[in-house]
């Protein structure tokens, strides 16, 4: 057994033939998943361009070539050409050329958790090299070695194999009392109104999976989230079986990114869900989206929507009616990567964005080029890196937010969320991070309040009944 | 043998090897990925997912366009990287010489396509030259791009420069201070070794290129039961975490 030597710490993990460990695990996954001809394929054509160092805030930051994006690619490239390919294994015996060692493996074990997985990087490849893919395969390759930081295993454990079942450990109890306590302070906010947390309705339209720390960290989220779902009459519901969003198999590992979308997926089927509604979260968006189209059998998918989807299609569509310019504060909006590198949600939060507040101002880059908070690809979790995501993994976006001069950061993603708040005090930045909803619920207009509801009904919305 | 001997034979047996290998290694990596590309589809569409068509050909396109995206990093290196590759593909398709061993070596005297007047040729060649030139000195001249060059990433610029240069000089006698034999023996050559290496080496990407943003979308399609399997194979069955 190891001692710790990593920037991150793991759990004890045995050193003992790691080589061969390493490639037997690599072994398998190329055998069972689709990644043997991407990696065949990157082996091939990567050019060595040097593009991407001109696109990745890791490097751009720290200036360490081993930061470079085809860089660390190439370590796990090397491995693919040495032990997987004909040529490899040619030249392997012309010219003893490259042999994976203990060495190789650490090299590995350090720069594959210095990647963000923001994915800036892939669209400045000319041959469309997915690096947060390489360094997707090469972390779950690692991990099934037990070279994995400790503060995601011990989340993953409690997820699904923990009492609680979610990586908060937040005891059903406690998440019920949480949601009572909201639900109070919704009352002060809305009089008349009942603003509820619904648990387990069957046949709810929505079945609710917010990143479940939002539980314990974001309270104004949370209650932002209801109110919207209140304001525009949505049928919703959170599963008191399997509440949390996070899926930080995304980060490490394929296998445990499955186990965790198929124990979501089977709490929706148990209150016979229509939609499986993800909270302001970046990775837990993509991580249900792309694993239920992967992992579930097509005639159980239901369709994912990330919550600040639905805002902006009520608020299109008339249904969720927002105070207009109410935020008079300078407002920016951080695109977290997992749901803005494709486009997917880009345009809908600035047009509610730019509806409510009065100042709204853009960072550059920004949409699908936008530059990483520098907590993505699961390191925000790991403390024992702050200093790294403050000054390397964060800075260019420290220097953005700075820039614009803003009050207010909107970061819509758990993750992002804490980073921005630590990265802001750090950096000593006048702003202060919020969520989307944090920002909406000042600006929500609701209907009248239904008729049993108190004679202070009329307080805050101003049409009495 | 003679200087024109060594000639002939570079241009017959020789070339005709090179381009057996381009053709058989091309075919081979064309084709593997192909059908690994018809498996991946077949079997998204079997697990009830499509390929977004449209972007993935977006992207590919955004690098055979690629002037808008060229200044976004590392401009003066994208920029000439463009310039390199234009004239290296256009300069020997369409010299007007070329079609006529095309003619001759193919015995289709007929065959035709336009080619160019011979000063553009050699405008087009120089360019070529020189941008080898810029392109291993802004190569060399980086650190980051030094940090991640291997010996091909040299090598390679510099053989293509090759024949480029040795045509010029086999097509201007006056300025050229080696027989034309020898220069034509070493364009021949030089030539045919480039066309030896494409499918071993990263010019492959001549073949591969279009598949390559497929491939990225196709491994973000994740195997339904895979992570089980792996399980199994490395003997963790319902291992705890």
């Amino acid at each position: 057994m190891s001692e710790q030597s990593y920037a991150y710490y793991t759990e004890p993990f045995s050193i003992e033939d790691r080589p061969r460990r390493f490639l037997n695990a690599f072994s398998a996954i190329l055998n069972r998943t689709h990644y043997g001809p991407v990696l065949d394929h990157y082996t091939r054509v990567s050019a060595k361009c040097s593009r991407c160092t001109a696109s990745c805030p890791v490097y751009e930051a720290s200036g360490d070539p081993r930061d470079i994006p085809c860089h660390r690619t190439e370590l796990l490239l090397k491995v693919y050409r040495r032990y997987f390919s004909l040529t490899g294994q040619i030249k392997a015996r012309l010219f003893d050329n490259y042999t994976l060692t203990d060495e190789k493996i650490d090299e590995m074990a350090e720069e594959f958790w210095r990647c963000t997985a923001c994915k800036r990087c892939k669209a400045t490849c000319p041959m469309g090299i997915d690096h947060a893919m390489v360094t997707h395969i090469a972390r779950w390759a690692l991990a099934e070695i037990d070279i994995v930081p400790k503060a995601l295993v011990v989340s993953v454990r409690e997820q699904l194999e923990g009492k609680t079942k979610n990586t908060s450990a937040i005891p059903l109890v406690a998440l019920k009392d949480a949601c009572e306590f909201l639900e109070e302070e919704l009352e002060e906010m809305f009089p008349g109104h009942p603003i509820k947390f619904p648990i387990d309705v069957q046949d709810a339209d929505y079945v609710f999976f917010p990143a479940v720390s939002d539980y314990l960290m974001e309270a104004d989220t949370l209650m932002g989230n209801a109110a919207m779902l209140y304001a525009i009459g949505a049928n919703w519901t959170i599963g008191s079986e399997n509440f949390d969003g996070i899926d930080y198999g995304l980060f490490y590992s394929d296998r445990m990114w499955e186990r965790i979308i198929k124990a979501q997926v089977a709490e929706i089927k148990r209150l016979n869900g229509k939609v499986m509604l993800i909270g302001e979260c970046g990775h837990a968006s993509r991580s249900a989206k792309d694993g239920m189209e992967s992992f579930i059998a097509p005639e159980d998918r239901v369709p994912v929507m990330n919550i600040m989807e639905l805002a902006h299609a009520a608020f299109k569509s008339g249904k969720l009616k927002l105070k207009a310019n109410v935020i008079e504060e300078r407002t920016t909006y951080h695109d977290p990567c997992n749901i803005a590198r494709k486009g997917w949600i880009v345009d809908q939060p600035r047009e509610i964005l730019r509806h409510i507040c009065k100042d709204f101002v853009e960072m550059t880059p920004k949409g699908t080029d936008n530059y990483c908070c520098g907590g993505g690809g699961g390191s925000v979790s790991i403390d024992e890196i702050k200093d790294f995501r403050m000054f390397i993994g964060g800075k260019t976006k420290a220097e953005q937010v700075t820039a614009t001069q803003a009050k207010y950061v909107v970061t819509p993603c758990a993750n992002c969320k804490k980073q921005m708040g630590e990265l802001l005090e750090a950096h000593k930045v006048d702003c202060e991070r919020i969520g989307l909803h944090d920002l909406m619920i000042k600006a929500i207009e609701l209907p009248d309040p239904p008729p049993k509801a108190s004679d202070d009904a009329n307080a805050e919305e101003g049409d009495s009944e | 043998m003679t200087m024109e001997q060594w000639l002939l034979w570079a241009r017959g047996p020789l070339f005709l090897a090179a381009m057996a290998v381009l053709i058989a290694g091309t075919l081979r990596i064309v084709g593997l990925s192909v059908a690994n590309l018809v498996l991946l589809i077949r079997e998204s569409r079997r697990n009830g997912r499509n390929v977004p068509w449209a972007n993935v050909a977006r992207a590919t396109l955004r690098y055979v366009v690629p002037a808008r995206t060229a200044l976004e990093a590392r401009g003066l290196f994208s920029l000439t990287s463009i310039v390199f590759h234009v004239s290296i593909i256009v300069t020997p398709l369409f010299l007007g010489a070329h079609l006529v061993l095309w003619q001759r070596g193919l015995q289709l005297p007929w065959l035709r396509w336009p080619t160019l007047p011979a000063a553009a040729a050699d405008v087009l060649s120089v360019v070529a030259v020189v941008s080898v030139v810029a392109i291993l000195v802004l190569r060399v001249g980086s650190a980051q791009a030094r940090a991640i060059s291997r010996f091909q990433d040299y090598f390679l610029p510099a053989l293509i420069a090759v024949p480029f240069a040795s045509g010029l000089l086999a097509m201007h006698p006056a300025v050229n201070p080696f027989g034309y034999t020898a220069t034509m023996l070493v364009h021949v050559l030089s030539g045919n070794l480039i066309l030896f290496l494409i499918p071993f080496s990263k010019l492959s990407h001549v073949a591969l290129f279009p598949f390559s943003q497929l491939i990225s979308e196709m491994g973000w399609h994740l195997k339904p039961g895979a992570g089980e399997l792996v399980a199994a194979d490395l003997g963790k069955e319902n291992a705890p975490i």
